[in-house]
């Protein structure tokens, strides 16, 4: 440890002070909220089970349930089938333009989620592009985009990316010559891929895993929109509290977190168990199956164009005028019109300017506490340091629905001594939600910056004279910068197209984009609703080509 | 009696008993320990000796449990480390990889006006042979040069001390010679007192003015290259420094008081040495002969001498070659000895023998042996 001369000779010790009223502020942000929703489940005054009783009487409480864990388990299939083989594609194939559809592909998880949503109601909805141009075909067909098989294409959509990030790193840290040793050793190829290449690669398959199936734990936009009848726990919640049913929405809130919380201990469980082993000395040779054929390099690029069509069918619905295409395969009309009226109408600038600012501010302040709580958990290291890890690393894995009902029970009374205040309906309320959620990104991209740092580059500086607040400022700061960017970036796009939260906690005057979009399809202005979601997509897909691999990789 | 006493003030750089534990770990068991101003002293010792840690408790890195630093009289045990004013060369060099060359070695500087700043750093890396890549990133410029910008770094700001931590080990062997003289002339150009830790007796040697042998968190010995060479005090600095034969012996302090008479157990022959050849604090008991390869000769005469003459033979003893090796000027011969005599030698050769070959070890000059009492 580079530590001991900062610790002063007679038993207090700063930095376990700053820890300490850190770990108490994060308590009270983090863990309290949670804690209050727990308690208040069994009934504002004393303790009674009596709406557990009832929640256990519901069968469509237990249809809920068991449907967000069908839907989590089969979002984590269906991701794993796309996503593994287009990683071993991209990472062993042999096609034109791998570079640039190698980044492309990943894209889909750039996309916030109500956008996405969005996307594909417009492409493959019961009045999309795909049914208009069969119809136009001449086709009598009709569909509706809806429950289970909806919800799982949007997942899958969205998710694979995670299989295929995580599988295609692990592939290019892989050492292809345990694959010639086992070959040397008479493996055969079936032999060699499953008893080498899939323990090998088994790190990779459970985080995907762990991630994919936590995501879709706490999917909303995909079951708000398709789900229809078909309930899922965040709909549900979100139903029974827009209702006011204020004890239910408790209850189901507990039921989601404890679900979460056991798929995440058993989660960890598991994740222990793995080792990688990447090549250790040397080059790691790639190893390309095939030449590059036109037809594999044609089939590649209609992959990315289908996974690109969301975006394109927004862009190109973005420029279509109000209530000009009715009947048409194709709309007739494309102008700028809904982008100048975004622009020139406060009311429509308004929900921008919202998102903008409570992002902006969540994301400094998330930024700031990621960074100190960091520094000081590395540094003190022991419990309190691992508390205020997991303190900070937490939120990753509440469900923003849950956070958001626990976050609007805690500051729906206004009690101070009680570290509760009144700020349900305030402009207070949404950038404190989204501080929350923004911590684990913010605090891993500190976290990992921070460790790169070799500790003598700090003593080097307090050798020459730098006092602690320079060495911070000039050495630890700029080295920790790059890093720390990439989660910010991340922070703030999540932040800009929040829905899950904002849905339950916004108010009218502080609404933000994605409930302004919701409003806008509500209306059938569909072509405000797209520009919105192109000024997010856009957005998000640069924060994420510019930092965002680095930090999920 | 050294200079530093006979002189009215203080020695430059004081650590008294100093102590030092992590965990259960006893890393420093009460280290003393002095430098002279402008002198270059080096921590010699392997790795867990406890050297690092000395040098960092100086810097001020880490606090050490117990005993006191000074400099020139005052304590400074309790100061912060940005404020004592030391410059250090750290083993990874440490370099900040954000900042050029140029930053790196300003960085101390941030007290000087910018035309003095920018001057002390040109006249710096002129000092350490890199004018003109002062715009050059940390990762441009080759191992060797990194090197020489933490030197350069350290020495920019006119510390009072400069510690010098493993300097050199990260270099390649074939850059390390050429980078030592280089280090060497420009610490003896600056004048600069100066503590470096290194667990490579050729660095140690031909960097320090005094050595000082640590081992299991103490000192084990301190002085000039040549002393510690010629007489070691204890076993582990006859071992340690240099190549070095211990042989089993019976000794005898004659009745003169001022003489012993030696006996390798086993051996046919034995020697007279003077009292300044022996070490040990009780002076009786079991004893070891510590003999260098260069001191002991081979013949081939397998025979030992005859009869009565022995007593006045030097001492000697038959063996069999197990090892030869070429190394450079001479060859280093192993030789595993004869029953009842135990053990193998390394011996000095102009050539190297065939393995297998019967040989006769001879001490050849009582000069230059040393007679260890162990401690009981």
């Amino acid at each position: 440890m580079s530590e001991a001369a900062g610790t002063s000779r007679n038993g207090f010790d700063p930095r376990r002070a700053a820890g300490l009223a850190l770990l108490v502020f994060l308590a009270w942000l983090v863990g309290y909220p949670l804690l209050i929703t727990l308690r208040e489940a069994f009934g504002l005054e004393g303790f009674s089970a009596e709406f557990f009783a009832q929640f256990a009487d519901r069968g469509d409480e237990w249809r809920a349930l068991w449907r967000t864990l069908l839907v989590a388990v089969c979002s984590v299939v269906f991701s794993a089938l796309v996503g593994i083989p287009l990683a071993f594609l991209f990472e062993r194939g042999r096609f034109f333009g791998r570079e640039v559809l190698g980044a492309l592909v990943a894209l889909p998880v750039a996309l916030p989620p109500l956008v996405g949503v969005m996307a594909f109601l417009f492409l493959y909805g019961e009045s999309g592009f795909v049914l208009r141009g069969l119809r136009a075909l001449g086709l009598d067909i009709s569909w509706q985009l809806q429950g289970l098989w909806a919800i799982l294409l949007v997942h899958t959509y969205s998710m694979y990316v995670y299989f295929y990030l995580f599988v295609r790193s692990s592939l290019a840290r892989f050492d292809d010559s345990l694959l010639e040793a086992a070959a040397s050793m008479g493996a055969s190829p079936w032999s060699r891929f499953f008893r080498v290449t899939v323990p090998l690669l088994r790190p990779a398959l459970v985080s995907a895993s762990l991630l994919v199936f936590m995501t879709a734990l706490a999917s909303f936009s995909a079951p708000y929109i398709f789900g229809g009848n078909y309930r899922v726990m965040t709909t549900q919640i979100t139903a029974s509290k827009l209702n006011g049913q204020v004890e239910m929405t408790r209850v189901e809130t507990v039921a989601l977190m404890s679900l979460a919380l056991i798929g995440l201990l058993l989660a960890r469980r598991f994740d222990q168990r793995g080792h990688t082993a990447v090549a250790q000395r040397g080059t790691t040779r790639r190893r390309e199956v095939g030449r590059k054929s036109v037809l594999g390099t044609a089939l590649v690029w209609c992959l990315a164009i289908f996974l690109l069509l969301p975006h394109l069918t927004l862009a190109l619905l973005s420029l279509v005028p109000a209530n000009t295409w009715t009947t048409e395969a194709v709309p007739p009309v494309l102008s700028s019109v809904n982008y100048l009226e975004l622009v020139s109408q406060p009311e429509r600038l308004r929900p921008v300017f919202n998102s903008v600012w409570m992002a902006a501010v969540a994301t400094a302040l998330a930024i700031a506490v990621g960074l100190f709580g960091s520094r000081i958990a590395l540094l003190i290291r022991g419990r309190l340091g691992q508390a205020i890890e997991g303190l900070l690393a937490l939120p990753w894995a509440i469900p923003g629905t849950v956070f958001a009902v626990a976050l609007a029970t805690m500051m729906s009374v206004d009690r101070p001594w009680a570290g509760r205040f009144l700020w349900v309906g305030t402009a207070w309320i949404l950038p404190v939600a989204y501080l929350v959620r923004s911590l684990p990104l913010t605090s891993r991209s500190a976290m990992a910056g921070l460790r790169q740092i070799d500790p003598k580059v700090e003593e080097a500086a307090a050798s020459l004279g730098a006092s602690k607040w320079r060495t911070l400022r000039a050495v630890v700061l700029p080295l920790v910068r790059p890093s720390l960017l990439a989660g910010a970036g991340l922070a703030f796009v999540t932040s800009l197209g929040d829905f899950v939260t904002s849905i339950l906690l916004y108010s009218f005057e502080t609404r933000p984009i994605s409930v302004e979009i919701l409003s806008s399809l509500r209306l059938q202005e569909t072509g405000i609703a797209a520009a919105y979601g192109v000024l997010l997509m856009v957005l998000g897909s640069v924060v994420f080509l510019l930092w965002g691999r680095r930090t999920a990789l | 009696m050294s200079a530093g006493e006979a002189e009215p003030g203080h020695p430059f750089l004081e650590v008294e008993r100093v102590e030092k534990s992590f965990d259960a770990v006893r890393v420093l068991q009460g280290v003393d320990l002095q430098v002279e101003r402008g002198e270059l002293l080096a921590l010699l010792g392997p790795s867990g000796s406890g050297k690092s840690t000395l040098l960092r408790i100086i810097a001020g890195f880490e606090t050490a449990d117990r005993g006191s630093l000074l400099l020139e009289g005052s304590s400074f045990t309790a100061l912060e480390p940005q404020v004592r004013g030391f410059g250090m060369v750290f083993q990874s060099y440490a370099l900040f990889p954000h900042l050029s060359v140029f930053d790196n070695v300003a960085f101390g500087l941030a007290g000087l006006a910018l035309a003095e700043r920018a001057e002390r750093v040109e006249s710096m890396l002129e000092l350490v042979q890199l004018s003109g890549l002062g715009a050059r990133g940390i990762d441009q410029i080759s191992g060797g040069q990194q090197q020489r910008v933490a030197l350069a770094r350290a020495l920019a700001p006119r510390p009072k001390l400069l510690l010098l931590d493993e300097p050199l080990s990260n270099l390649d062997p074939s850059l390390r010679d050429q980078t030592r003289r280089q280090l060497r002339s420009i610490l003896r150009a600056v004048g600069i007192t100066s503590i470096l830790v290194t667990h490579e007796q050729e660095e140690a040697f031909e960097l320090g003015d005094r050595v000082a042998v640590l081992d299991g968190g103490r000192i084990e010995q301190v002085g000039t290259p040549l002393a510690l060479y010629r007489e070691p005090e204890t076993a582990f600095v006859a071992g340690f420094v240099g190549r070095s034969n211990s042989v089993a012996t019976d000794a005898e302090q004659l009745s003169t008081k001022t003489e012993f008479l030696v006996r390798p157990i086993g051996w046919d022959g034995q020697l007279r040495l003077g009292r300044n050849a022996v070490v040990g604090s009780n002076m009786c008991g079991a004893a070891k002969l510590w003999v260098r390869p260069e001191h002991l000769t081979l013949t081939t005469e397998t025979e030992g001498p005859a009869g009565s003459e022995s007593e006045h033979r030097p001492p000697s003893c038959c063996g069999e070659v197990v090892e030869s090796r070429l190394v450079g000027p001479y060859a280093l011969v192993a030789v595993a000895l004869s029953s009842p005599a135990q053990g193998v030698l390394e011996v000095a050769n102009t050539e190297p023998l065939p393995v297998g070959c019967r040989v006769r070890v001879v001490v050849s000059s009582a000069e230059s042996v040393r007679l260890l009492f162990e401690v009981p």
